[in-house]
């Protein structure tokens, strides 16, 4: 999978292009528009990660011309502009997604591998871990055989992270599926809910599934 | 800042233009007015006295045909040399045959006189001719008797009012240069009065435009201005007053800002400073990594609400919101917390409001993890929700906590307004959630109010105003 990364932050490209690449993706950067859109016009990317102020040619010319030309290749934008009417504006101009700076790291790769999945998410009626087993059906959770008495929202989060396996899931992201809360509170709630979650899932078998990545947020997986 | 350079708007007048143009318009009337009336007068005059004597020579003929036939040629004017004879006569017998005449009587026809009348009948008005040789005449005509037979001679007589037309002419040339001149006077004064009216005006514009964000303390005042700016000079004086308070709040919230921000960030450095000065082992590399990453949460929180204050025109789509619902999915959301608390949260009541989904909850969630923080434990947070008389939504949320100091209570809304005691129990808080709530509700034309008594708790009420019919009736969906 390759990534055109259009960003005249040289720190910022930079951590970008290493974080993508030790997740598999090849990376190329382009440092202002000119470059970027020419790269852009006569290589072949599956992704192109673009910030919106730019030297030469701003983010916003960069996908009309690349629009123009045919080119449906996804953008994402990355701008410190966080108006409604930028964000809007953005998304008209053919962006697959807007992100405000400053973003975690880990909800730009979430989003980067929602776009990139060819397939949308398998809606499969048996989410399966290791030796637990969700049961979307029958609103059941197993493991190791044994039944687990979760809550609903605690079923609704073991069923989100186990959706999106592997993926590291913010707490802003959890609020917002789980319980549909749109705004960033300084609380521990996920956390509290976490903690509450582990205690039924993981606390009496020796494999543990949830990991805690400090200050990021949570991810399931049979390793951490 | 002290520019006072006019832009030039499109749509804009000048008062000097419109007054001037006001004063013109009301000389030329008074003008206008006063000259026709006087143009009348003379002109009446004229044809009275004209008449007048026409009458008055019928008179004197009538006498010398009835007293002195023999005198009567001597009185048909005939032309002199020199002078034009202002008025002609002719004289006629009753079958109609001309006895005698003035000369130029033969340009004037007979029909052209008035029917004649008899010494019983009032001699009427004459008839006006212009004859086409472009003379004008006043014509009139009466039958004079004789020894009892009422239509013994017809006398016709003419004056020639060519004179009088030139004269009336010339008059009115005459009045016209004096309305242009009263005119341009007129002009002149009203620009002269105009601007000289207008310099406290001007005297003001340039006292403002010397005033700068260094001395907003300064004032107007109304007494060195003339009346009829009081209402100028209190309306700026009191925008002079809100501008130095803004600055004031905007000058103590940069300071806040800057303390705010330092704090994060120095421990920021400090730590990797730290880290730096020695080899660590990986763990301790892993563990200041994190705890920057927190900080940077906290720091990039902190910039979201700020720009988040600082827009107070941000666009909100209201949509009719079911606020029990809502109070309910915020409750189910810190549930567990409360719970970890020994706190329940009780709701009570139910309504709809009108506003932006995603800033109520907001608005409401940051009154409930305040309580939940600053609430006591083993307690309740009631979170009430009722009918104002207006059709408008009462939510208050109530805690058993401490409470708060009244002194405290006008600055809690203020943005990082942090209480010792609440920095005591909770040092994680931004300070800027309930500064967050108020421009909500200023957002949403509500109100938000605190009212406290130490020891028994809190309350924090916010006030919608009535739904407006307009707004869509979309109830929000359950995400």
């Amino acid at each position: 999978m390759r990534i055109l990364i259009i960003e005249d932050e040289q720190k910022a490209a930079n951590y970008l292009k290493k974080g993508l690449t030790e997740n598999g993706f090849s990376v190329d950067i382009a440092n202002d528009g000119e470059d970027g859109l020419h790269l852009a016009m006569t290589e072949q990317y599956d992704l192109i990660i673009l910030d919106v102020m730019l030297p030469i040619k701003g983010g916003w010319a960069i996908i009309q011309e690349l629009r123009e030309a045919g080119k449906e290749v996804p953008v994402i934008f990355l701008s410190a502009r966080d108006s409604v009417h930028d964000r809007v504006h953005g998304l008209e101009l053919g962006a697959d997604d807007y992100l405000v700076k400053p973003y975690a790291f880990s909800e730009l790769l979430a989003r980067i591998r929602i776009i990139l999945r060819r397939h949308p998410l398998q809606q499969s009626e048996l989410l399966k871990l290791a030796d637990l087993e969700l049961d979307l059906v029958r609103h059941k959770a197993r493991r190791g055989g044994q039944t687990l008495d979760l809550t609903v929202k605690e079923f609704q989060l073991l069923a989100l992270m186990l959706r999106r396996r592997g993926e590291v899931l913010s707490r802003t992201t959890i609020s917002e599926q789980v319980w549909g809360i749109n705004f960033d509170s300084d609380t521990n709630v996920v956390d509290v809910a976490i903690r509450r979650l582990r205690k039924k899932v993981d606390d009496p078998f020796t494999l543990k599934l949830i990991h805690t990545i400090r200050g990021v947020g949570y991810v399931i997986d049979e390793a951490a | 800042m002290s520019s006072t350079k006019l832009p030039d708007q499109p749509n804009s007048f000048s008062i000097t233009a419109r007054l001037v143009g006001f004063y013109l318009v009301a000389t030329l009337l008074i003008l206008l007015c006063t000259n026709w009336f006087q143009f009348k007068a003379l002109y009446k005059d004229l044809d009275y006295e004209d008449n007048d004597f026409l009458v008055e020579r019928i008179g004197t003929l009538r006498d010398i045909i009835a007293r002195h036939p023999d005198a009567l040629r001597d009185q048909i004017p005939t032309n002199k040399p020199g002078q034009p004879n202002r008025h002609l006569v002719r004289v006629q017998d009753a079958e109609g045959r001309t006895l005698m005449q003035s000369p130029e009587m033969a340009g004037l026809a007979v029909e052209l006189f008035p029917p004649a009348v008899t010494s019983a009948e009032k001699i009427s008005r004459g008839r006006k001719y212009r004859a086409p040789d472009k003379r004008h005449y006043l014509l009139n005509a009466a039958w004079s008797e004789r020894n009892g037979d009422p239509h013994y001679r017809l006398i016709q007589v003419a004056l020639d009012i060519s004179d009088e037309d030139a004269l009336m002419s010339k008059y009115l040339i005459r009045t016209a240069a004096s309305v242009a001149t009263g005119l341009l006077l007129a002009a002149l004064l009203g620009v002269t009065i105009t601007r000289r009216g207008l310099r406290p005006l001007q005297e003001m514009a340039e006292k403002v435009a010397h005033i700068t964000e260094a001395d907003l303390h300064q004032r107007i005042g109304t007494a060195n201005w003339p009346r009829e700016l009081t209402q100028l000079t209190v309306a700026l004086d009191a925008m002079l007053g809100r501008l130095e308070e803004s600055f004031a709040r905007l000058s103590e919230f940069s300071a806040n800002l800057a303390h705010e921000l330092r704090t994060p960030i120095n421990n920021l450095r400090g730590e990797a400073e730290v880290a730096l000065s020695r080899a660590r082992s990986e763990e301790e590399y892993r563990h200041i990594i994190e705890s920057a990453i927190e900080e940077y949460e906290r720091l990039s929180r902190m910039v979201g609400d700020i720009l988040f204050l600082a827009r107070p025109d941000r666009a909100c789509q209201p949509v009719l919101i079911d606020a029990r619902a809502e109070v309910e999915r915020l409750a189910d959301y810190y549930g567990n917390l409360a719970e970890e608390q020994q706190t329940t949260i009780v709701i009570e009541g139910d309504g709809e409001v009108s506003g932006d989904a995603n800033l109520f909850q907001r608005a409401v969630g940051n009154l409930i993890s305040n309580a939940l923080h600053y609430g006591s434990r083993f307690g309740e947070i009631r979170v009430k929700l009722s009918e104002t008389g207006d059709g408008g939504l009462e939510i208050a949320v109530e805690d058993d906590g401490m409470g708060m100091d009244p002194t405290e209570l006008p600055r809690v809304f203020d943005r990082f307004y942090r209480s010792p005691q609440a920095r005591q129990i909770y040092n994680q808080g931004s300070g800027l959630g309930l500064a967050i709530v108020r421009s909500i509700m200023n957002l949403h034309g509500g109100t938000a109010t605190v009212a406290s008594r130490p020891g028994a708790g809190t309350v924090v009420t916010l006030r919608f105003p009535a739904p407006r019919q307009r707004d869509t009736g979309a109830s929000v969906a359950d995400t």
